[in-house]
């Protein structure tokens, strides 16, 4: 009876489910597979800058990387900049989603101002963010200037990564707080009448039952905005530092380009690639394993 | 323990006007239940008692305390939702004590609590299971039970039972019941159930687009409606309600039929001469050879235990009278065919007379 319910049963009907498929598989292999596999492969080999010939190293490549000293420093400084940016991307959108949760009059007008940012492309939001602090005519800068405090990111390295931080948080914080909302408006208004009525305060409100609730998106998000950092930072970093100055903010995907594209060793990319993607597995592998367990769903 | 009065209450939404002028009192330890049709703004009054609703203006008083601004929780009051509203990453237990927790009653006395309210309901053995993994019934036992530990001065139910099917439904109705004899806390019901209203309530309100219709015991609103309203709406099948003439404390029909003591005692027609409206529950009007109501059946609902017959009135201008519909609820064996003519008397004392211009019962 089981096998009834299947349309495409048997080797004779194998060749329409295929050919649905294939347009996704294309895309998936040749996009997706060919690439991660050219990188596993490049990882192993070394090659002159010309790329005419290349030779089998091994893992030379990643003991280099990790014997390089400039190397785990990148690797702590993304972390630093990855924990930074989530750290601060999600507590201010979840912060704006409960405000304009409340909010009745203009509600719409508000909740697509707040979206607009997600509109505009890393490097412009970059960018956005470079004029703002510019240290000679930046609006920001000069008002950080009459407060007394020195504003100049070109030669101050905490201060690049703290306009790194901004700059990727104010990009994604429209993403997360259009998730946010959405999973702020989905849950019951009931329950939290109940909570109410129960005796609860706005704040155990919101502790007890809003933030478990919201679960489901706050993990999904976690997970999407660790991606996010990792990569898709690298317009930003490119258009407002350049991994600058003297590699303060060079991120591990900004070295990648840095070392692969401009310093022209391919090998060496190609291993921090493959070491940046074992680490995006691993973390999602961490999240999915320790942290859905603790999801409500 | 406490009554519940409301004075002068007003509610308005954007400019609209959903209660006005609502002032009742709901006594001590009664079973008091608001019913009307949707949109009539019984749950927005319970929202306004519970203080999710901000009243316009008037006062709600609990017991001695005027509660008219206070936040819900201050108000000693607790709700059974239609949804039931139970938090549902919470086991059972915690969904019950979650009120008690937060007011920081000890986890002694909140066990001690939560068993006794858990076997009062029977959810005994399903403490620790969550609300996903209950039925619908045992979902609307925990939310009672919610309520219950809280020891609050008053329930407020807003359409508690509307979700469950109608077995259920009627198994859940006289738990309710049993559970008031037994707290005795003053209990405001919400439903658009008139069943629901005539079994549970002590008190019933019936409220109709924002105002009071009738407030009253069920047999008041049942045996002496107080309009046109209530008397349709109160009751399945809904009361008939014809055309007739006052004369000399006679009714005469539209068809020329006179009618005499068909009236309810407390009804007073001495002095009144012209245009009435006469009601008269199907219940009340009798399958008689004798009697002088002619009229001729329409379409006929065998129930098994009665029959509903849906009839026209008949006379020399049956055409004027087309529209209105009697319908006669007939002994099991009796069972008409569609088109039969057949003759009833109406029950002497059972009879409803109101104004046409007010709606309201001649007094």
């Amino acid at each position: 009876m089981q096998d009834e319910r299947y349309a495409f049963r048997g080797k004779k009907h194998l060749i329409l489910p295929i050919l649905f498929l294939l347009p996704q598989l294309v895309i998936t292999v040749v996009f997706f597979f060919y690439p991660a596999g050219e990188a596993l492969l490049g990882s192993v080999y070394m090659e002159d800058s010309f790329g005419l010939s290349r030779e089998f190293v091994g893992l030379d490549n990643f003991v280099v990387l990790f014997s390089d000293p400039g190397y785990l420093e990148t690797l702590y400084l993304t972390f630093i900049f990855s924990i930074a940016t989530i750290t601060l991307t999600m507590g201010v959108s979840l912060l704006m989603a409960v405000v304009a949760d409340q909010v009745h009059t203009g509600g719409t007008l508000y909740k697509s101002m707040l979206i607009i940012p997600y509109a505009v492309a890393p490097p412009l939001a970059g960018v956005l963010w470079l004029f703002l602090f510019n240290p000679s005519v930046g609006v920001l800068s000069t008002f950080l200037d009459g407060l007394g405090y020195t504003w100049n990111h070109k030669l101050n390295g905490n201060q690049a990564l703290l306009l790194l931080i901004i700059s990727a948080s104010w990009k994604q914080i429209s993403y997360n707080f259009l998730f946010f909302l959405a999973g702020l408006q989905a849950i019951p208004r009931s329950l939290i009448e109940a909570a109410a009525i129960d005796g609860a305060s706005p704040w155990q409100r919101f502790r007890n039952i809003i933030f478990p609730l919201l679960s489901p998106t706050t993990f999904f998000l976690l997970v999407v905005n660790t991606i996010y950092t990792l990569f898709e930072t690298f317009g930003i970093v490119h258009a407002v530092t350049q991994g600058g100055p003297s590699r303060a903010t060079e991120t591990l995907i900004y070295k990648v380009f840095n070392d692969g594209f401009i310093g022209l060793d391919f090998g060496g990319s190609s291993a921090q690639s493959v070491v940046l993607m074992f680490i995006v597995m691993i973390l999602t592998f961490l999240q999915f394993r320790y942290i859905e367990r603790k999801v409500n769903y | 323990m406490a009554n519940v009065r409301l004075c002068d209450i007003d509610k308005t939404f954007n400019k609209n006007k959903v209660l006005s002028g609502l002032n009742l009192e709901v006594p001590d330890g009664s079973f008091m239940v608001m019913v009307g049709p949707s949109g009539c703004g019984k749950s927005t009054a319970l929202r306004c008692i519970a203080g999710l609703e901000e009243v316009t203006s008037g006062s709600i008083y609990i017991g001695d305390r005027d509660v008219t601004h206070m936040e819900p929780k201050d108000r000693n009051i607790a709700m059974v939702f239609q949804n039931y509203a139970l938090y549902p990453h919470m086991n059972v237990y915690d969904n019950i004590t979650y009120g008690l927790k937060v007011r920081g009653i000890p986890a002694e006395e909140r066990k001690r609590r939560a068993e006794e309210a858990a076997k009062l309901l029977g959810l005994d053995g399903l403490l620790t299971r969550m609300p996903r993994q209950l039925s619908g019934g045992q979902r609307q036992r925990v939310a009672m039970g919610r309520a219950i530990v809280r020891e609050p001065s008053v329930f407020l139910f807003d359409e508690p039972l509307s979700n469950l099917d109608a077995n259920l439904r009627n198994q859940m109705r006289i738990e309710l019941r049993r559970l008031h004899q037994r707290l005795a806390t003053t209990s405001i019901y919400v439903t658009h159930d008139q069943v629901e209203a005539m079994t549970l309530a002590e008190k019933i309100l019936v409220l109709r687009a924002g105002h009071i219709e009738q407030y009253g015991t069920p047999d008041d609103v049942y045996l002496r409606p107080a309009s046109v309203f209530v008397a349709q709406f109160m009751g399945s099948p809904s009361m008939n309600i014809v055309h007739a003439t006052a004369d000399g404390g006679d009714i005469i029909l539209a068809d020329g039929t006179r009618l005499s003591g068909v009236q309810a005692k407390d009804i007073n027609l001495s002095g009144r001469k012209g245009d009435v409206l006469l009601g008269l529950r199907s219940e009340d009007l009798l399958f008689d050879p004798d009697g002088n109501i002619r009229v001729t059946v329409d379409i006929v609902e065998a129930l098994g235990s009665d029959t509903l017959a849906y009839c026209h009135p008949m006379g020399k201008d049956a055409a004027v009278k087309k529209d209105e519909t009697i319908i006669v609820r007939l002994q099991g064996a009796q069972r008409p065919a569609s088109g039969d003519v057949i003759r009833l008397t109406a029950r002497q004392g059972h009879g409803h007379v109101f104004d046409p211009e007010t709606q309201l019962r001649c007094l």
